[in-house]
């Protein structure tokens, strides 16, 4: 670190507690971030983003930080610190309630990766507003099911463009868990409990798949949109409104854990970016940083230690070093459209001050975001940050834990009867569907023969592999085709 | 005398028909049944809660009144029959499948069905927070030295010669038999005052002073729960259990909490709720049949899941997925698929993975005629035969949960248990149970462990 900029990080410090309101406390940071930015030659411009922060200034939080901490409430599924427990309450008991771990793990799939090859792709769908609830991860698990259901069932690579799909963040917090009870039986069992505040999509989407989502319009979040109660009743709009349920999820691993499984570092990249174009924008999560609610534009990489917080967001799409100056993500507030960087770069090098001797990075690949802050905060609700190259992937370089890579994606998947049309039951090729059929499924599966896989590989989506998911799907396709 | 005849009889004819068919106006040709929306909320294919009141009214296309006969069927089993009425309300009290039928009165038109579904888990969509544990935290509790809890339990009978029925409250006294300090038996005196029983409210171990901070009710045990205030664990909570006897599903209960200060007198209702009563539960788990094995001869495990089978049912459940392990020195000589749902035809197969001794069982439902075999309350039968020259005194088995993906490597299918439905969506509200089962051999049978 330069003499330079280590006087700049303390001075920042130095502004976060002299503050007595988060407006001023903002207006400081912003100008003590942009001097660090300047002197560390980073590509992101610093904002007080006033019209962000001003509708808090009410609720009276006593410094930036904690107002963050508030509304970034995704609670991490194994770093709980707050909430550390010391039980002798085994799991894996009939006294059981809604729903134990191992049925929701069985409602996820790991994508294969397929190979893109384009330089960007990204969507821009709408923003929207959580106010003053630490309801992120709602917002996120909504934004990625609008979008995956806009790309699978209408066919829309688009995503949710034109909001054409408006679901209810204030139902996926009506139907959250009991964090205390999920704790105390080592995450074993989950029972709904009615809360905005903190919140996972890891299980907010196993809901889509057994409750499914609401219409916005049936329980509208604006009718709650400034509140610090918890257990807010639904409107009797709610009771019998339809419900669009999703059929199970994808799941792509942590970077860490990719790497474990054996996936190289372009299979991992190739797998996000398959998730994201074949079937809709993501839901990610990452560790909060004292300066993101100061981020204005450009390309984000923390000057500031982390926060105490998470926070989830909605991915929408990757770009190339050399796309990011003929990207805009803004032409819904501005005209002319403002490109993320003005100058082209072909890669991008920053440190970063997140991880104990500030290591320096070099990518060539960034992801845009999707906020959940209203359109008044970033870039008219969006941000951009780097993608972990090779080295971190590998684990010859730290991943701090602001990058979206250290924790797990998700997105829905949306099965029909469509999907399914070249589907052939006829497995054994012996000119009849039959039961014999599913016996010769059953007996392959797990088998690595390319012509097993391509007679039973039939589950959605194509997996590459031969399991149940496959054998659940000749059933229904039996049934279908048989007019059950 | 005959012309007259001949108009009598025309005359008879007219009126009998007249009296005979639905006063349907001549202007109204086409007979068939129009639902009147406006006064409707029964659905094609609607899931309610039981305990719902549905309520269907119809019409001639012209809007006029038509009289119909109404049938209710719940799984193809007549409930409910009204004869030439203008339209129904009734109710569903239990899960299962239902149909309507409406017949027009005296005119020929086609009847006109609806099929329906109930079920507790459509209730659980609008009944947030709640479930089969009531959990709660009183900060006031982080200010007293004492607590006594007692419990009741909320009853009624009839009284004879009335449709009423007698309240009352029943006193729970929690009893320890064998004086181990837990709680393992309620004693129940109806019409009674519960005697209290004291809960530790502060004490120190693991270096950390810890303090009740809550109570956790469960249908099979009451657990106090500690919060760290000082030392080594601040911050953390401490469960210890006060009783291993606990609240039945769908009964209500109070507790009442007050210290020797009186800064505390509080009374709180609960009831424990879930997609099934106490008793009900559609449990997969591990049953040795047929007593204890020898190491000589081959035995039999079973997974048995008495009340799986209806209420998989109830939620159109087509496809049954799940692993068992069991101990490597044991070889699996035969795995057998009794007829395990009524009125479905099933099939089944099953996949052994010999590397990690484990099998993966699967199950699917198709359309057509079911196996003429009778129901078993056994989901699959697993026989096995100790390996030779396996010195062996006990077997371990476990329906398999692997929590981390990790693991899954090790199997050639995902190793958790899946139930789809018709849609191939999951189904929620099946159990597996994972606690491993032991299985000794010549001195006794299976273990729980």
């Amino acid at each position: 670190m330069t003499k330079n900029t280590f006087v700049s990080v303390l001075l920042l410090m130095a502004v976060i507690i002299s503050f007595s309101s988060i407006l001023d406390e903002s207006i400081g940071l912003s100008e003590q971030i942009s001097q660090v930015l300047a002197s560390e030659g980073l590509n992101w411009r610093a904002s007080p983003n006033i019209a962000f922060f001003s509708p808090y200034v009410e609720a009276n939080p006593r410094s930036v930080s904690e107002l963050l901490n508030r509304i970034n409430g995704y609670l991490p599924l194994n770093e709980e610190a707050r909430y550390q427990w010391l039980s002798e309450i085994v799991g894996h008991s009939t006294s059981r309630m809604n729903t134990t771990n191992d049925i929701i793990l069985s409602t996820y799939v790991v994508l294969k990766p397929v190979t893109q090859t384009e330089a960007s792709f990204f969507r821009i769908e709408p923003v929207r507003n959580q106010q003053y609830y630490g309801s992120c991860w709602a917002f996120s698990t909504i934004g990625t099911f609008e979008s995956a259901l806009a790309v699978q069932a209408l066919g829309l690579p688009e995503g949710n463009r034109d909001n054409r799909f408006d679901y209810s963040e204030r139902w996926v917090g009506y139907h959250n868990n009991n964090t205390f009870i999920r704790l105390a039986s080592n995450a074993w069992m989950i029972q709904d409990e009615d809360r905005l505040n903190g919140g996972n999509p890891y299980h907010a989407l196993f809901n889509s798949i057994r409750y499914g989502e609401m219409e916005e319009q049936n329980a509208p979040y604006a009718q709650i949109f400034i509140s610090t109660e918890e257990g807010v009743p639904l409107p009797t709009s709610a009771y019998g409104a339809p419900l669009r349920q999703s059929s199970k999820t994808a799941l792509i691993p942590s970077a860490r854990d990719c790497l474990h499984f054996g996936y190289t570092y372009a299979d991992y990249l190739n797998m996000i970016k398959t998730a994201l174009k074949d079937y809709g924008s993501l839901s990610v999560t990452f560790a909060v940083p004292g300066d993101f609610g100061n981020y204005a534009s450009g390309i984000y990489t923390p000057v500031l230690p982390l926060s105490e917080s998470y926070h989830a967001v909605t991915l929408v799409g990757w770009a190339a070093a050399s796309e990011l100056d003929d990207i805009s993500l803004n032409g819904k507030l501005k005209n002319p459209p403002v490109p993320i960087i003005k100058n082209p770069i072909t890669r991008y090098t920053y440190r970063d001050f997140t991880l104990p001797g500030v290591p320096q990075h070099a990518t060539d690949l960034f992801w845009i975001l999707k906020n959940s802050y209203g359109y008044l905060w970033g870039d008219a609700g969006y941000y951009v940050v780097p993608a972990i190259n090779a080295a971190q992937y590998a684990g010859e370089a730290e991943i701090g834990l602001w990058m979206i890579e250290g924790f797990d994606m998700y997105v829905p998947l949306f099965d029909s009867d469509e999907k399914h049309a070249g589907d052939d039951l006829d497995i054994n090729r012996d000119g009849l569907v039959d039961q014999n059929d599913f016996g010769d499924l059953i007996a392959k599966i797990g088998s690595n023969q390319p012509s097993d896989i391509s007679a039973c590989d039939i589950g959605y989506p194509k997996d590459g592999r031969i399991t149940g998911d496959d054998a659940s799907a000749w059933i229904t396709l039996y049934n279908v085709r048989h007019e059950e | 005398m005959r012309r007259i005849k001949g108009f009598l009889l025309v005359l008879f004819l007219a009126l009998f028909v007249g009296c005979s068919v639905n006063p349907v106006p001549e202007d109204d040709p086409v007979m068939g049944i129009v639902i009147d929306d406006s006064l409707t909320t029964l659905r094609e294919g609607h899931t309610y809660a039981p305990r719902s009141v549905v309520r269907i009214a119809w019409k001639t296309q012209s809007g006029k009144t038509l009289l119909c006969d109404f049938f209710l069927y719940r799984e193809g089993e007549p409930i409910d029959t009204r004869h030439a009425v203008e339209g129904v309300v009734f109710s569903v009290e239990e899960e299962g499948h239902y149909r309507v039928e409406l017949t027009p009165v005296g005119v020929r038109s086609a009847p006109v069905r609806y099929s329906f579904s109930v079920t507790r888990a459509y209730e659980e969509l609008y009944q947030s927070p709640g479930g089969s544990i009531k959990a709660e935290f009183l900060d006031a509790l982080l200010a007293v030295s004492t607590l006594d809890i007692h419990f009741f339990r909320y009853a009624e009978e009839p009284l004879p010669g009335t449709n009423e029925t007698i309240q009352r409250r029943d006193a729970m006294n929690l009893k320890d038999s064998n004086q181990d300090g837990v709680y393992d038996h309620w004693e129940i005196i109806p019409n009674a005052f519960a005697q209290g029983v004291s809960v530790a409210c502060a004490f120190n171990t693991l270096d950390t002073d810890w303090h009740l901070r809550g109570m956790r009710y469960e249908e099979t045990a009451i657990y106090p729960l500690y919060f760290g205030i000082a030392g080594l664990y601040q911050g953390y909570y401490l469960h210890t259990t006060l009783a291993t006897v606990g609240f039945e599903i769908g009964v209500p209960f109070a507790r009442y909490l007050h210290d020797a200060q009186g800064s505390i007198n509080d009374y709180a209702s609960f009831t424990l709720r879930e997609r099934y009563d106490t008793g009900l539960k559609p449990c997969f788990f591990l049953d040795l049949k047929g007593g204890t094995p020898s190491r000589e001869a081959e035995f039999t495990l079973a997974i048995s899941a008495p009340n799986a089978a209806e209420f998989a049912a109830y939620y159109d459940t087509r496809y049954f997925q799940m692993t068992v392990a069991y101990d490597p020195r044991l070889s699996l000589s035969a795995v057998f698929f009794p007829n395990f749902l009524r009125d479905q035809k099933e099939l089944t197969g099953y996949r052994i993975n010999a590397e990690e001794s484990a099998v993966t069982l699967y199950r699917g439902v198709v359309v057509g005629e079911d196996e003429k075999a009778a129901i078993s309350p056994d989901f699959a039968l697993l026989t096995f035969r100790v390996k030779a020259g396996a010195p062996l005194e006990y077997a371990d088995f476990s329906l398999v949960y692997e929590s981390d993906l990790d693991a899954y490597a090790n199997y050639p299918d995902n190793p958790n248990p899946a139930f789809k439905n018709k849609s191939n969506g999951f189904v929620d509200g099946l159990i597996v149970e994972h606690a491993p089962l032991r299985i000794s051999f010549g001195n006794g049978g299976g273990e729980r462990r």
